[in-house]
């Protein structure tokens, strides 16, 4: 059944890519890596033989647009992807009129760290998704677990899988959990109500585990200063040194950063080999900026940024 | 960079940094001087063009070099000498306040304020008000390090 997906939505894709004279496609190929996906820039139709679109297609596709700036360009996206792509349009990064999106309704990403803690070893091929189940070919025969309790946990809030204004919106894979009830602040707010104690030992126990290799910055669809803060060295704001200062430092200033940009896509939680819970981080962000000025990135490109912006009325409760 | 406090407890005095704007703040903390106000000697005043100069880097890097608290002070709203400087870091600091306080800073350690040229005696008030905050939360041990805190007051 999602063989058949595949080849449709291969076929769809290649006729748009001729169809529209483009450069480039950017989407999803098979990697070697056991449950991942490579995300590639396929430069002729035929390339596209070898497109994948499964649960594994996790990293946000847009941050391959900030390193493609010239020519006419395809890209495959899910909802987070399109978000992303209307905060780099909003930034000057792309300009619409070279993109042209084909948009999938997201049936929710997998959790690789999941599955490989239920099934060590697994590879790619043993997972089959159908329906709102996956089934694992296991030696001791197939076990079937449910699509929605396997979901990375970013997709289990996300309320924006459908991408929008595209110019093309493929039809739905056969394969995809139920729309999301959580939302999410709902991991973030308790948080917020613990003892400072309490939350000052859960981020110093969770970052303390950071080892400063920026992968979450790398991957991060939104990142793309030619010089990053944690490189200038007049002044040197930071060390790559492994002190709770530095990476207190850069987690702090990464999310200010992020405040009203980040859509919530989960690539850099996916990436990061520490398995720091990065969505509390950068949630607590997303949901300050909903309170504080109504707004939620990625939504609209013709808004200003509610950080580079204000308005005479702004809370200013914080102000002594 | 992280700084190990030598000092006994009775011994310690906060150590604020204070980013004040030249236009307003840095001049309501000259008239304090002139006009001969005392305030505690907590404050190291760095004197910036606009509270819209600071950025949350200058913050967490002040804390993170020793500084038990900080304190930015601008120009009321609507008085700002670049228009609308303070509004937009009105907006900036409101998130990092509210960021820092949920990675567990106490949030007596971050402060904002604006004073105008004409507040003497408003700032001195004010370096009072804050140095007994940034005291009544004891000396800053570093980020990440909340087996250390806590244990001092
Ligand atoms: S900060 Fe993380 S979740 Fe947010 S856009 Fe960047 S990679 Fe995605
Ligand atoms: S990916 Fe993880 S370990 Fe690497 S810098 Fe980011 S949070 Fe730290
Ligand atoms: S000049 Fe004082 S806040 Fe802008």
């Amino acid at each position: 059944m999602s063989e058949d997906y595949t080849r449709a939505l291969v076929e769809t894709l290649r006729e748009a890519f001729e169809r529209e004279g483009l450069d480039r496609w950017i989407a999803y190929a098979p990697s070697r890596v056991p449950l991942r996906v490579r995300p590639t820039v396929f430069t002729s139709p035929d390339e596209l033989d070898n497109l994948i679109f499964n649960g594994f297609c996790v990293q946000n596709l847009a941050g391959y647009l900030k390193h493609h700036p010239e020519g006419r360009v395809g890209v495959l996206v899910k909802g987070c992807d399109r978000r992303a792509i209307n905060v780099l349009i909003q930034e000057k990064q792309v300009s619409r009129e070279n993109l042209f999106l084909a948009g999938i309704p997201c049936p929710g990403m997998l959790s690789r760290t999941r599955l490989l803690e239920e099934f060590p070893g697994l590879q790619s091929d043993q997972v089959e998704e159908s329906g709102e189940t996956v089934t694992v070919r296991t030696p001791d025969g197939p076990r079937t677990l449910s699509r929605d309790d396997m979901l990375l946990p970013t997709c289990r809030s996300c309320h924006h899988r459908i991408p929008e204004d595209v110019e093309l919106l493929l039809g739905p894979p056969p394969f995809a959990a139920p729309e999301a009830e959580m939302d999410f602040s709902a991991e973030v707010g308790p948080i917020g109500e613990m003892p400072r104690n309490q939350r000052a030992a859960l981020f110093a126990d969770e970052l303390s585990r950071c080892i400063l290799c920026y992968a979450c910055r790398n991957i991060c669809p939104l990142c793309y200063c030619d010089t990053c803060f944690t490189d200038v060295n007049q002044p040197a704001w930071m060390t790559p040194a492994l002190e709770p200062g530095n990476i207190f430092f850069y987690h702090v200033n990464r999310m200010m950063h992020m405040a009203g940009r980040c859509v919530a896509c989960g690539s850099c939680e996916w990436v990061c080999p520490e398995h720091i819970p990065l969505r509390l981080l950068y949630g607590k962000i997303t949901a300050d900026v909903a309170e504080l000025f109504s707004y939620e990135a990625g939504l609209d490109a013709t808004l200003p940024q509610p950080l580079s912006h204000f308005s005479e009325d702004d809370p200013d409760e914080h102000i002594g | 960079m992280e700084r190990t406090p030598q000092v006994a407890k009775e011994a310690w005095e906060p150590r604020i940094v204070a980013f004040l704007c030249r236009w307003c703040s840095y001049a309501g903390a000259d008239l304090a001087g002139v006009s001969r106000l005392s305030y505690p000697p907590t404050t190291r005043v760095i004197l910036v063009p606009c509270s819209s100069r600071i950025s949350p880097y200058h913050i967490t890097k002040a804390l993170m070099a020793g500084a038990d608290g900080v304190l930015v002070s601008g120009c009321h709203p609507g008085d700002c000498h670049y228009l609308t400087g303070n509004l937009v870091a009105r907006r900036k600091f409101i998130v990092l306040k509210r960021l820092l306080a949920y990675l567990g800073i106490e949030e007596a350690r971050v402060l904002f304020s604006w004073i105008s040229a004409s507040e003497g005696e408003e700032f001195a008030e004010l370096i009072r008000e804050i140095t007994e905050k940034v005291r009544a939360v004891g000396p800053f041990r570093g980020f990440l390090r909340e087996e250390t805190r806590d244990t001092h007051v």
